[in-house]
């Protein structure tokens, strides 16, 4: 430890402030990083939340029959969650947890535009996410995350209270896309130029954009479903000449790109993590922008390979087909930049490095497998079966939750001014790894062996790679407690950070850390780029012999 | 009442007045526009019907979008931001109305070829 | 709320943010009727007789006044901003007062529009005596999206009204200080918004 600062400075107040003034200081700020660190509770609890379903969907699968839950027990645990990971954990997790706390830093701003909207939204989110889950607590809903027509508007469970619920979340994602994209166009520091934004920044453009754009189709499926169920408007009723393939249509027209708001942030992440680490330059800025702008707008042209089977015209399916690979195309550009970033890069492992890895490793192996799903006549063949589940799980798990993790370890420095353990949390990455790997990968086999997605039986000769799933999901819950453990003792116990030390060039580390209120005691004036690692910068602190802390 | 902005106060300009002039004109082209719309509704124009009509519309709208809400004055950015969404709403209504459009016979079959063949269940040809 | 918030460096930047803040948030709008106007297209190429006979159905007189009323309250609207930049409070009040009333006769006809369709047995979803009567084809479509479509879309008037409304009380209180036009700019865009969706969906189902 060679740069010593206070940490307590702001953890302990001169007098100990009243339980209610603390409370009203924290839940009605309007502090952006406040109401960042508000998110990352609140969606980290989902994820608890979440997570549990899963844990508790893998035990029932470690054998062909019964083990602890009925049928249709097991209808609404898969349907809760899938519900509670989309849309109260991946969608809002990096956006708004990291995405508010660090967006007005990287761009030299001392606020987001409407910092009372944030709140709003905010707090929209939470009474929205309170109402889905009591609605599928009390009421229950088994009709899998996507609500498909004709089996939701005649499912005989909490169908309209669910949906209602998820409307109202999905008004706190658009507040908070008109947000940034406001913040970005119009709060950035004079210097700060489009072609000089941070790379995170500008994946959460990209993703604000598709939030703001796509949020609205789904709110219309959701209503017009609600409306069915509550009054019987019937559509989508083929008996009534209604084409239930149109609510497919408009429901994919969200939830593909909906994809791209959980990936693109994470990718944003990576572009960070991997200059930081590189202590290097990003191979190309402008790449990787063009391609999280190009991700963002092709995201919205490929929903239907979702539809392959559901009775689409030929046309419109080749169509969809070719343009998802378009998809690749961008993503591969993104990840050859990274690697070459890495590559001659004077490389500092990490935790959050680490994650990268493992994201780079799932994130392609997750990439390809959707390049394959989405030839056509693959997809028939796999449509529907735990093939298609694992491929969406190494993009939303190996490829968002492990950006997640890598971003909770490398700002966590930034928003507590402690360090955190490396050994824990490499450990733990480890864990979290092969315990992915090792849920997921056997999936893809089941599924192409012929298992359908959410049965809740299978024959016996599936047995062993249910097995071991399931214990893969345990190795990943292990994972993801140590690191937790790990975060949570460093929060408490760890060693202080100094201001900077990754010593990374970006712009959110030019303040203090934790910064103060305002952000920038005095808004630097930016002249030395954010991922310039080669002009020498006068006040950098001296370089740390080793991270490797007592703890 | 006080001026609520100091300065340019009730100084009624020509300019100023010019302004106004330009947008009650609008208003009124607005209403010529739909009423021509609705005249037209009466002939019998088959076919042509919905394209012209919804021709006005979008003349309507434009007047609306230049006049009213001064669109090109406003910045790049908030143009662009339109734009996108317009973009959007065209690829959505494009690639859904040209599934239902395309779903009954597969494409790039003669005519007489594709009456024979029945499609399968999945919307695939069958070997 | 008058002056500038002390997170903007800048008056103009300040306009710009509200202004963009209000523009992307209308592109949101405009995507949630894009499904509708979606579904129309969708359902109309696989019904165009029945589409077409739905139209010769519609209440073409009522919705034609309709029209006529909400592009006359968008003048209104407009016109309204424009006394404000003048500096002339009252007039720009008196318009705006103007344009909520037009909105609502808005929604009375919209209302008598509608017990028309009860009173002829046509409800959404394909109830009434109508669907009963003709049932060898499929009206439903049609009528469940004209239904949605400016059940929607009033609601939205709606919301457009009590905008205005706000909006008018705090300008009429002087809450709003000298060049802080923002709010009542920002709630007129959203009446034009709202009228430039009538423009089209007034066309798909009284007209053509």
């Amino acid at each position: 430890m060679t740069t010593t600062f206070e940490p307590e400075l702001r953890v302990v107040p001169s007098a100990p402030p009243r339980v209610r003034d603390l409370a009203r200081e924290w839940l009605l700020t309007r502090d952006h990083k406040r109401i960042g660190i508000l998110y990352f509770v609140a969606t980290s609890l989902a994820l608890a939340l979440g997570g549990t379903f899963a844990l508790l969907l893998r035990i029932e699968h470690l054998t062909p029959g019964p083990t602890i839950v009925s049928p249709a027990t097991y209808d609404r645990l898969f349907t809760l969650h899938g519900v509670t990971m989309v849309w109260l954990f991946l969608i809002p997790s990096i956006p708004t947890a990291f995405g508010n706390y660090l967006v007005p830093l990287q761009i030299g701003a001392r606020e987001v535009a409407f910092p009372r909207l944030n709140l709003l939204s905010f707090w929209i989110y939470v009474f929205g996410a309170a109402f889905v889950l009591c609605a599928m607590g009390l009421g229950g809903l088994d009709t899998g995350w996507t609500f498909y027509v004709p089996y939701s508007s005649s499912s005989p469970s909490a169908v309209v209270p669910t949906l209602v619920g998820i409307f109202i979340v999905g008004w706190s994602t658009i507040l908070t896309g008109v947000n940034f994209i406001v913040t970005i166009h119009t709060m950035r520091a004079r210097s700060v130029s489009w072609m000089r934004l941070p790379l995170f920044t500008w994946a959460i453009y990209g993703t604000s954009i598709i939030q703001v754009l796509a949020t609205p189709v789904l709110g219309l499926s959701l209503l017009i479903v609600m409306l069915d169920h509550a009054f019987s408007w019937g559509l989508f009723d083929a008996a009534r000449g209604g084409d239930p393939v149109l609510y497919q249509h408009l429901f994919w027209f969200y939830s593909h790109p909906a994809v791209y708001i959980m990936i693109l942030p994470a990718m944003g992440v990576v572009s960070e993590v991997v200059s930081t680490f590189a202590h290097k330059n990003p191979h190309s800025y402008r790449a990787i922008v063009y391609a999280t702008l190009g991700i963002a707008f092709v995201g919205f042209l490929t929903w239907g390979h979702h539809m392959f089977v559901a009775g689409m015209s030929v046309f419109d399916a080749g169509a969809f087909g070719v343009l998802s690979m378009l998809v690749a195309v961008f993503s591969a550009i993104k990840v050859f930049t990274w690697l070459s970033t890495l590559r001659n890069g004077s490389i500092m492992l990490k935790t959050p490095l680490l994650y990268v890895f493992a994201f780079l490793f799932l994130f392609v192996f997750g990439g390809m497998s959707g390049v394959a799903v989405a030839t056509m006549s693959l997809d028939v063949h796999w449509h529907d079966t735990y093939f298609v589940v694992a491929h969406f799980h190494f993009i939303m798990v190996g490829g968002a939750l492990t950006a997640w993790l890598a971003a909770l370890h490398y700002w966590f420095p930034k928003v507590t001014g402690r360090l955190y353990s490396e050994r824990v949390g490499m450990l733990a990455a480890a864990l979290v790894s092969v315990g992915f790997f090792a849920t997921f990968f056997p999936q893809f086999l089941l599924g192409n062996a012929g298992m359908p997605r959410r049965y809740y039986a299978y024959p016996p000769e599936f047995t062993a790679l249910n097995v071991a799933s399931t214990l893969g999901s345990w190795l990943l819950a292990s994972g993801l407690l140590l690191a937790l453990f790990g975060l949570a003792h460093a929060f408490l116990f760890g060693p202080p950070s100094g201001d900077n030390p990754w010593r990374s060039r970006c712009f959110e580390w030019r303040t203090a850390s934790p910064p103060p209120a305002h952000d920038f005691e005095q808004v630097p004036s930016f002249e030395l780029d954010a991922y310039d690692y080669t002009t020498p910068w006068p006040e950098e602190p001296p370089l740390e012999s080793s991270a490797e802390e007592p703890s | 009442m006080a001026p609520l902005l100091p300065g340019v106060g009730d100084a009624d300009s020509g300019a100023e007045r010019a302004h106004a002039r330009k947008l009650a004109l609008a208003g009124l082209a607005l209403l010529a526009l739909a009423g021509l719309s609705f005249g037209l509704s009466y002939l019998r124009l088959a076919a042509w019907a919905l394209p012209i009509a919804l021709l006005i519309a979008v003349a309507k709208a434009s007047l609306v979008l230049s006049c009213f809400m001064e669109f090109w004055r406003e910045a790049v950015s908030v143009r662009l931001a339109a734009l996108t969404a317009l973009v959007m709403l065209l690829l959505l209504a494009t690639f859904t109305i040209a599934d239902v459009a395309t779903r009954e016979r597969p494409p790039l079959l003669p005519p007489e070829q594709a009456a024979l063949t029945p499609l399968t269940p999945t919307g695939a040809l069958p070997p | 709320m008058n002056e500038l918030a002390d997170h903007f460096d800048s008056p103009e930047r300040q306009a710009h943010a509200a202004r963009l803040g209000m523009w992307v948030f209308l592109g949101s709008e405009l995507l949630l009727f894009a499904g509708l106007f979606t579904l129309y297209g969708a359902y109309r190429a696989k019904f165009p007789a029945e589409f077409a006979e739905g139209v010769r159905h519609s209440t073409k007189l009522l919705g034609s006044l309709n029209t006529a009323i909400l592009l006359v309250s968008s003048s209104f609207a407009a016109l309204a901003v424009e006394q404000l930049r003048r500096a002339r409070r009252g007039r720009a009040v008196a318009l705006l007062l103007a344009t909520q009333a037009c909105g609502v006769v808005f929604l009375v006809l919209k209302f008598m529009e509608y017990s028309e369709h009860f009173a002829l047995g046509i409800y959404p979803g394909g109830q009434g005596r109508f669907f009963a009567a003709h049932a060898s084809a499929h009206f439903e479509p049609f009528w469940t999206l004209y239904f949605l479509t400016t059940g929607l879309h009033a609601l939205h008037v709606a919301v457009g009204i009590l905008v205005l409304a706000f909006t008018t009380l705090a300008l009429g209180r002087g809450s709003f200080g000298p060049k802080f036009i923002h709010p009542v700019h920002n709630a007129t865009l959203y009446w034009h918004l709202v009228d430039l969706i009538w423009i089209f969906v007034w066309p798909l189902y009284y007209l053509a």
